[in-house]
This record gives C-alpha cells, sequence and structure tokens, in this order.
C-alpha cells in the first residue's frame, strides 16, 4: 500500500513538473498527454492484477470447526446426571438395584437414544414376579424419558 | 322558661358532642394500640428468615456453579489465549477467570477510567498533531502573501512553482499524519479478522452445546463468510480504494493539466456501493436467519422438557433440570464469551475511530485556519478530511457486522429458553 501511494505521488509530481517546465507549443501538448497516460497506467496496474490473480481469492471461505472434545465432554456429563437420576429413580420406586447405560446422540440438545438397565437386586418379591417388574420397569422408563429402553 | 329550656337542649347537646369527640378519639387510639400490639408482638414459635431461593433451587445453583467451572476446564481456549498475550490492553489475563467472574456478575467496568482515557488519548493525538498544524499554517501563509505580490514583480511561472512546491509541502505533511493512520485502520481490520477466526469456533461449540443445533447449521457458514470472503473484500477492495481516493485527492490539485476528479468520484461511488449492499444485505440475512432458527432451536428444547416433565408432575421439573444444568452451563459460558468478545472487539477499534476522528478534526482546523491565506491548500485539506470518511466508514463497517454476528450469537440463547 505504502510503495503504491509513493509511486502514484511520485509519478505525478514528475509529471506535473515537467508540465510546468515543457513548453507551450505541440511538443508541450504531447509531453503532457504522455505524462498523463504513465499516471494512468502507474495508477490502474494494481486492480488490473487484482482482477487478474487474486479475484478468485477475495470470496474463499474458511471451514469453521466446532470442539469436539468439550462436545464429548457435555455428553459425558449428562449421561452421567441420567445414570445417577435412573438408578435414584429405580431405588425409590421399585426399590430395585442395578447398572445403568444411557446412550446419547450428538444432535441438538444430546437427546436420549436407549437406556439399558440390568438389575441387580430385584428387592423382596417371588420369583414370578420378576418379569411383571422387568416390563413395568421398562413401560416407567420409556414413558418418563421418552426414549427406548431395555431391562434385563 | 323557654330560653332555659333551649339553653338545657344547647348544654345537653353540647355535652353529647363533647362526648362523642372523646369516644371518638379513645376508639381511634384503641385501634391504633390494637394495631401496634398486632405488628410487634411475635405470631408464635422461632422466626423464620424468608429467602428468595428455595433449597432445591440453591442446590441446583451450587450445581450449576460446579458445572460451568467444569465445562470451563474442558473447554480449549489455548491459541485464544495466546492471541490475547499479543495485544496490550489484555495481556496477562486469564480469560477463563475472566469468563467466570462475567458468569458470576463479579466483574464491572469502570466507565470513568474508560472515558478518561479516551479522552487523553485524543488529546495525545491533538498535541501530536500541532507541530504537522503549524507547518501548514506557516505554508499557506507564506504562498498567500506570495500570492499577493505576485502581480508586483513575481513572473507567473516562478508563483506557479512556488504554490505548487508549497502544496507539495502542505501534501508531504498531511500524508506523512495520515500513513500511519491508515496503517492502524488496516491493522484493525487484521485483528478483527483474527478474532473472528478463533472467538467463532468456540462459541459455535458452545451454543451445540446448549441445545442450538439449528443455530450452529444456520450461523456456521454465515460467520464463515464474514470472516473470510467479506472481511477479504474490504481489505483488498474497498479500503485501497479508499486510500486510491485520498490520493487522487492530494494529485488532483497538483496541476491543472492533471485532473482527477471523475476518477476518485467512481472510486468513492464503488466503496458507497460495496459498504451498503453488503452492509444491508448480510445484516438482514442473517438477523432474519438467526433468529428463525433460534426460535426453532427453543421449541425443540421446549418440547423435550415437556416430555419430560410431563410424564412425572411432581419430579419431573427437577429431572428436567438434568439436561439443563449442563445446556445451560453452556449458554452462561458462550454468552460470557461473546461479552469479553464484545470487549475485545471494542479494544481493537477504538484507537484507530479515535485516530480518525483527531485526524479529521485537524484537516478541519487546518481548512479552516488557511482559508484566509488563499490557494488550493484550504480546498485539498477540506476534501481530503471528506475523503478520509470513506475508509473509516469500512473499518466500522466490517467492526458493526462483526458486533451484530457476537450479539446475534449471544442473544438467541434467550429465544432457545
Amino acid at each position: 500500500m505504502k510503495a503504491y501511494v509513493l509511486s502514484v505521488a511520485g509519478i505525478v509530481l514528475i509529471i506535473a513538473a515537467v508540465s510546468i517546465v515543457s513548453p507551450n507549443g505541440k511538443m508541450g501538448k504531447f509531453v503532457k498527454g504522455i505524462g498523463k497516460l504513465f499516471i494512468l497506467v502507474v495508477m490502474i496496474t494494481p486492480f488490473v492484477s487484482f482482477f487478474a490473480n487474486k479475484g478468485d481469492s477475495v470470496f474463499t471461505t474458511v471451514k469453521i470447526a466446532t470442539d469436539e472434545e468439550y462436545l464429548d465432554r457435555c455428553v459425558q456429563l449428562l449421561r452421567e446426571e441420567d445414570e445417577r437420576d435412573i438408578s435414584a429413580f429405580l431405588n425409590d420406586r421399585y426399590q430395585i438395584k442395578g447398572s445403568v447405560a444411557v446412550t446419547r446422540g450428538e444432535s441438538s440438545g444430546f437427546p436420549r437414544e436407549k437406556i439399558e438397565v440390568k438389575i441387580i437386586d430385584f428387592g423382596i418379591i417371588g420369583q414370578g414376579g420378576n418379569i411383571n417388574k422387568t416390563e413395568d420397569v421398562r413401560k416407567a422408563l420409556e414413558e418418563r424419558y421418552g426414549c427406548k429402553a431395555v431391562v434385563s | 322558661m323557654k330560653s332555659v329550656l333551649n339553653d338545657t337542649l344547647v348544654m345537653r347537646l353540647s355535652r353529647s358532642i363533647k362526648t362523642g369527640r372523646r369516644r371518638r378519639k379513645v376508639f381511634i387510639f384503641l385501634i391504633c394500640l390494637f394495631a401496634v400490639i398486632l405488628f410487634l408482638l411475635p405470631v408464635g414459635g422461632a422466626r423464620e428468615t424468608v429467602s428468595a431461593e428455595s433449597a432445591e433451587e440453591k442446590a441446583a445453583l451450587e450445581q450449576l456453579g460446579l458445572t460451568v467451572e467444569e465445562l470451563l476446564a474442558s473447554l480449549d481456549t489455548k491459541e485464544l489465549e495466546a492471541y490475547l498475550d499479543t495485544l496490550a490492553d489484555f495481556k496477562d489475563i486469564s480469560l477463563k477467570e475472566k469468563l467466570l467472574s462475567l458468569i458470576t456478575g463479579d466483574y464491572a467496568l469502570d466507565y470513568s477510567s474508560l472515558g478518561e482515557s479516551v479522552f487523553r488519548f485524543v488529546l495525545h493525538e491533538a498535541e501530536t498533531m500541532l507541530p504537522a498544524f503549524a507547518v501548514i499554517l506557516a505554508v499557506s501563509l507564506l504562498c498567500g502573501m506570495l500570492n499577493s505580490i505576485k502581480n508586483g514583480f513575481l513572473h507567473s511561472t516562478m508563483s506557479d512553482i512556488i504554490n505548487f512546491v508549497g502544496y507539495i509541502s502542505v501534501g508531504a505533511v498531511v500524508l506523512a499524519c495520515l500513513i500511519d493512520v491508515l496503517n492502524g485502520g488496516f491493522s484493525a481490520v487484521t485483528n478483527m479478522k483474527r478474532q473472528m477466526e478463533l472467538i467463532y469456533p468456540i462459541l459455535l461449540t458452545l451454543m451445540a452445546a446448549s441445545g442450538g443445533g439449528i443455530s450452529v447449521a444456520v450461523y456456521r457458514p454465515a460467520v464463515a463468510f464474514m470472516s473470510s470472503a467479506i472481511v477479504n473484500l474490504f481489505s483488498t477492495v474497498v479500503m485501497p480504494m479508499a486510500v486510491v481516493v485520498i490520493v487522487l485527492s492530494f494529485v488532483g490539485n497538483l496541476t491543472e493539466d492533471v485532473r482527477t476528479e471523475k476518477l476518485g468520484d467512481f472510486f468513492k461511488s464503488v466503496s458507497k456501493w460495496i459498504i451498503g449492499f453488503t452492509l444491508g444485505i448480510f445484516s438482514i440475512f442473517l438477523s432474519v436467519q438467526g433468529i428463525t432458527a433460534a426460535q426453532y432451536d427453543g421449541v425443540s428444547l421446549r418440547a423435550a422438557k415437556y416430555v419430560i416433565s410431563g410424564s412425572v408432575p411432581i419430579v419431573g421439573g427437577f429431572l428436567s433440570g438434568g439436561v439443563e444444568i449442563v445446556v445451560a452451563g453452556s449458554a452462561l459460558i458462550k454468552n460470557a464469551l461473546g461479552s469479553c468478545a464484545l470487549f475485545m472487539l471494542l479494544g481493537v477499534m477504538l484507537r484507530p475511530v479515535l485516530l480518525f476522528a483527531a485526524l479529521q478534526l485537524f484537516l478541519r482546523i487546518s481548512a479552516a485556519a488557511t482559508e484566509p491565506a488563499g490557494g488550493k491548500t484550504s480546498a485539498f485539506l477540506s476534501r481530503l478530511a471528506g475523503d478520509t470518511g470513506y475508509f473509516l466508514a469500512a473499518i466500522l463497517c466490517v467492526g458493526f457486522l462483526y458486533f451484530l454476528t457476537l450479539l446475534l450469537i449471544i442473544f438467541s440463547t434467550g429465544v432457545m429458553f
């Protein structure tokens, strides 16, 4: 930019000085005309090179990537929170204990996709009651969390 | 008899009135006493302090605070902190501590010191330009004196040469002041571009984590276009064109044989079109798309909350808080980072804008001071003061578009929740 400004100012100064000292006849007019052409060439040259070479590079867009580690960490925190809530819910409502695994998606809001519960302790009930209880727990989880639940 | 009776009646009446007034007074006194006793006496049992938050809400707020700290620790801000260390105003500042203070509300902007710094900066720049002002005034006065004695004994060609030299001297002094200001403007745009490249990925990550999936899909191409294409357009086309206008303004008055006014007007017109088109189309398009995307995300989030809270009427509200705490924490960090980015933008833009303001003031005062001396100097300075406005407009346009995208990203959270 500095070079461009100095070159334009320099050429105009030179031409202006030449036009002052040039004779008034046809030779003077010819010299002034050539001088004006020089000025025009110096002023327009950067723009010609811009349109020839750099025109494409103006409208190139870069890719903006998100921080996947941070998003994974958010999913992990949500999953841990869900597992704690589900364990507490199963213990309070059905007096059963088990291991819980929640799968969350990566789309907007990290929705729950699947809940897997492996019951370790059914509490004080008969053998036949286990199947009914498993089914009840599955339905309760699906209704409560709005996603598929697998209870075993 | 009658009079005695009347007197008796009057006496009885007056007595009854007095008695009535006394009774009324006693009645009012008793009411007041009862009210005082009622409000001063404890109702029963120990007094309880009334707080605005319930125990559950306090626990949730504590949980939110812990979650925010954990999320901040896992956020990658190394490149941004390395960039901040290169800025004088933000050196040796811990970004995560600043974000935390913004979230907790501990941060307060000192407006009085900011105003004082701005005023001192403008004064300092005005003092720096004083020698240049003195040179311009001296040269103009000298040329004016020479013009007044031209008809006396100086040949017209000699006086033309003297005017020419005087104009060149003034131009050289003004352009020397201008080059620093122009360089400051170019570096401000370069800094803004660097900030966009660092801030936008983090903001989009936080927006995605706070449930704004659709908003991210809308803003990602927009901010990519903004940080590369638009900034490149301004730094490689509009701002150089503004510089060309300034140079043409100088050289156009050098000699009658070389006129560049129409060429300068052409470049001004092109600059105006590009600035107006970019500002109007991009800002309107981005605003409409961004707001509708945020509303869509908000409806989706509320629908998800309803699915959870609607099935368990008592505990559901707290359960759905499990989604909100991490989401809300990311939203808080996003808004705090957006606010930080606004401060950084202000820090980058303030200096060149104030420089241009000081320069325009200097040029206008110089034009006014040299007008009585005659010659082309006053018209040149006045025209130059107007032409530098195109360069400033380009910087302000880039700054405004960056500011607008930051505001839209920050306020998209409010629409969602």
